[in-house]
């Protein structure tokens, strides 16, 4: 075990370090809405780059999908790069959603698309479903955080003191500066996730012998887990079920998305592309390999998901490597944590409250939801109710259901608001009724394939079948000469 | 017949290969690899995919004008 005094210390470095860094933030923001919660779209691109690449992956990385691993092989490596893979939509999304923020001021993507519609009733309903399906994935983080420091302390830091304190930093560095505090944290932070997952993983694969050892070790005690399905998890349905709905996750999840409005100008945008892809590619591998060290140097755990807190007091890791991991784990969990909080937060007050309130009411509305969710995910992830564990399992799934219209957005002309707000309401729908009413597991494929095929027949049957409204912008026309000015596809 | 704008064309071919390339990310570690004995290809080919994944990204922002 790792001493908890020890564990204090560092967290409390840490927590000092994150701090100045947003009191720092803090200064360069002028109190507009678009600075609160778009850093005034002056970012660039390393900072913007690390920060997509910390807010996307998660405390998920190295408790999730190590334990994947552990539990299941190579598949997890499958699964994690088919997700990486679904960057390439950035491609095409980026520059449109860049564009579109440059010129019409939109702060959130629910209050894009609504536009695009011509219905406020659209960036409602999208705000809305996002709530539902993000909520509980914020839960998922706090749990992490607990876990693991109560894990390597072999329980001398509770579940309810390891999600306070998740939740007391992402609450301060959230509610400092805005965007530009929590984007400043994630940068610092995911240097802090690189740097410690690359020593430990290190220290681990020279614990078994160095890389030639290790490979020899995984072929002869677990050849298995080399191969597919593995020990039984990675079927192809399950891959195909885990899969399809993490592809979409760079449009679908708004949390990620609204960072594409936040590049200072095309070649800042450029270059956070170029980050998040060396971050994600690196820290994927990291954290499969990680899964496979501890299948040799902490074997026959019952609860996968302890994979990490074992490795890291196997002893094959020292302990300043072990516990600069755990910052490290921490930060994951914090910097996806607060940048959720934060998009939930302006989408409620952008496209629920609306965007004709004044800039000071929407930052204090702003404010007042990103506290409402972070307590809400510490309570949740405390009390470890059902119904949010069902719900954030379903998330990446439920949330499917925002990408047809935000497809039809910039190719379709013909999308309509009715078409919109069908394939929204009754996309989720589906996804919440077959998820917690049938039953029907995350691990089928029948899920995330019902959803997006319901969302997406709905949205084309609707549109079709109804007029778009007179207000309705047109994002393909509008865009044009920009897109070739760019030289974008 | 209508000709297709350069710059329309390349999307679709870059288009065409990312969807080949998730294609193959799913098909080859399943329909080909899978089943041989204890080895790193499966894990060497999904590393190969990334990087792919990489390149074809790069192949279209490289192209951005600012």
């Amino acid at each position: 075990m790792i001493s908890s005094t020890l564990i204090w210390v560092a967290i409390a470095v840490f927590a000092v370090v994150g701090v100045l860094i947003a009191l720092a933030a803090r200064r360069e923001n002028t109190g507009t809405a678009a600075d609160y919660y778009l850093g005034g779209g002056r970012l660039g691109g390393l900072v913007a780059g690390l920060s997509y690449g910390a807010t996307t992956y998660s405390a998920f990385m190295l408790v999730v999908l190590t334990g994947l691993t552990y539990r299941g092989g190579v598949g997890a490596l499958g699964f994690e790069l088919i997700y990486f893979a679904g960057l390439s939509l950035l491609v095409i999304f980026a520059p449109r959603f860049w564009l579109t923020g440059r010129k019409w001021g939109f702060i959130s993507p629910a209050e894009m698309i609504g536009a695009r519609y011509g219905s406020g009733a659209v960036a409602r309903l999208m705000a809305v479903v996002s709530l539902v399906f993000l909520l509980p994935y914020c839960t998922t983080q706090m749990a992490g955080i607990g876990l693991l420091l109560s894990g390597v302390t072999g329980g001398k830091i509770s579940l309810a003191a390891a999600v306070a304190t998740g939740a007391g930093l992402a609450l301060l560095w959230t509610l400092l500066a805005g965007l530009r505090s929590v984007a400043w944290t994630d940068a610092a932070q995911a240097g802090i996730m690189l740097v410690s997952a690359l020593l430990a993983v290190g220290f681990a694969v020279a614990a078994i012998g160095g890389p030639g050892a290790f490979v020899e070790a995984t072929e002869a005690s677990h050849g298995q887990w080399l191969d597919l399905p593995g020990p039984g998890l990675w079927s192809l349905p399950t891959f195909i079920a885990l899969s399809l709905p993490w592809f979409f996750f760079a449009v679908s999840n708004p949390q990620v998305s609204q960072r594409l409005f936040v590049a200072r100008d095309f070649a800042a945008m450029r270059r956070m592309i170029i980050w998040v892809l060396l971050f994600g590619f690196v820290f994927t591998l990291v954290a499969v390999i990680w899964g496979f060290a501890a299948l040799q140097l902490a074997p026959g755990l019952e609860n996968t998901a302890l994979a990490t807190p074992a490795l890291l007091t196997s002893g094959a890791v020292p302990v300043a490597v072990a516990v600069l991991l755990i910052i490290g784990v921490l930060s994951a969990a914090i910097s996806t944590l607060d940048s959720i909080a934060l998009t939930v937060g302006s989408m409620v007050a952008r496209d629920l409250i609306g965007a004709g309130a004044s800039d000071a009411r929407q930052v204090f509305a702003g404010r007042l939801v990103v506290v409402v969710v972070i307590v809400f995910a510490a309570g949740f992830a405390i009390d470890s109710a059902r119904v949010v564990d069902q719900l954030a399992a379903l998330s990446a799934a439920g949330l499917l259901v925002t990408v047809p219209p935000i497809v039809g957005a910039f190719f379709w002309r013909r999308g309509t608001a009715a078409g919109a707000l069908a394939c929204l309401g009754g996309g989720a729908a589906v996804a919440v009724w077959l998820a917690m009413v049938q039953g029907v597991s995350v691990f089928n494929p029948w899920l995330s394939a019902s959803v997006a095929g319901v969302s997406t027949g709905l949205f084309v049957v609707v549109s079709l079948l109804t007029r778009a409204r007179v207000k309705a912008l047109d994002f393909s026309a509008a865009l044009r000469e920009d897109l070739a000015l760019h030289n974008v596809w | 017949m209508k000709q297709q704008h350069p710059a329309q064309r390349g999307f679709r071919v870059w288009m065409a290969l990312a969807a080949l390339l998730v294609f193959l990310g799913g098909f080859i570690p399943y329909g080909v690899l899978a089943g041989g004995a204890p080895s790193l290809a499966i894990f060497g080919f999904w590393v190969a995919f990334g990087v792919a994944v990489i390149g074809l990204i790069l192949l279209a922002v490289l192209r951005w004008r600012d």
